[in-house]
């Protein structure tokens, strides 16, 4: 997410973060040094990581509801390098841990995990249902227009770049599936999972053991 | 406060978030907000408390989370309404 796009004030207004953090996760914040997280990244790296967390489990579920506040952060492990400088484009074959911020969220009875990475600009988290991210590529870019339809148009050629890079394929194709999610139609068994805000598109997808 | 009222309403609630003025001009009860008016998700914090604000109610998470579309939305103003009433 954008974080330009979020106003500081509207979000210390606890009739705003309210409706994202619980008074557990507010504790969780004062726990932590809040020299390297600010109260407004915090709530927001919240909004992140549970919707990141929505995401993964209504895959598997089309008819999930989103609600941040049914959404628990249990713990939170800062990284140990900062300010991390993102150019125009970043990617990786796994986020890594010395930049991420690591938690461990419940959910409906089921553990999961997250990873984060933050800077002035922008909030991007993973999940997975197991504490390993190595086999989870991840992109983000920077991009001029932020219309609905370059968001779109550009976070799929991005993806589709790195896909074929990866695959060497060049003919890969990404659908949408009726639920909402996109997915790699020669390859339905690699969940993807794309993120659009302001300026910035992003994407996630694990690659299987055998791929 | 009829359904028409509140849809108009929630134009001036909703425009602000969307850039599809188009879509927000045709709005009817299946609009959704982030398929329809391309409304980001980040956004759905700030439509439910402008909606509380305009129509002095509270929404609580359990009827948040059931607010996709305006038929929803204003669905949840009329109940909470009733409620305050």
């Amino acid at each position: 997410m954008a974080l330009a796009l979020t106003s500081a004030e509207r979000t210390r207004k606890e009739k705003f973060f309210s409706k994202i953090i619980c008074k557990q996760e507010i504790e969780l914040f004062k726990s932590i040094d809040s020299s390297s997280l600010s109260f407004e990244n915090f709530v927001w790296l919240a909004w992140s990581i549970k919707e990141s967390v929505y995401k993964f489990c209504s895959r598997n579920n089309s008819s999930l509801l989103f609600s941040p506040t049914k959404i628990f952060i249990n713990s939170i492990q800062l990284p140990a390098k900062k300010n991390i400088p993102i150019g125009r484009e970043m990617e990786s074959g796994s986020l890594d841990r010395a930049i991420s911020y690591c938690c461990e969220v419940s959910f409906q009875g089921s553990k999961y995990f997250t990873q984060s990475i933050i800077n002035n600009e922008l909030i991007f988290s993973v999940c997975n249902n197991k504490n390993d991210f190595d086999n989870i590529c991840w992109g983000i870019k920077n991009i001029h227009d932020d219309r609905y339809e370059n968001q779109s148009a550009s976070v799929r050629l991005f993806t589709l770049n790195k896909l074929q890079d990866l695959f060497k394929h060049s003919d890969l194709k990404i659908e949408k599936k009726t639920a909402g999610y996109p997915v790699i139609k020669q390859r339905p068994n690699i969940p993807l999972s794309f993120t659009h805000h302001g300026c910035f598109v992003g994407y996630a997808f694990a690659l299987n053991s055998n791929e | 406060m009829s359904r028409q009222e509140i849809l108009e309403g929630l134009k001036s609630v909703l425009a602000p978030y969307t850039m599809d003025k188009e879509a927000l001009n045709s709005i009817n009860d299946e609009t959704e907000f982030i398929k329809d008016l391309k409304i980001n998700s980040a956004n759905l914090i700030d439509i439910i408390i402008d909606a509380e604000e305009r129509y002095e109610i509270e929404i609580d998470p359990d009827s948040a989370e059931k607010i996709h579309n305006a038929g929803s939305c204003i669905d949840i103003i009329l109940e909470k309404m009733k409620e305050k009433a």
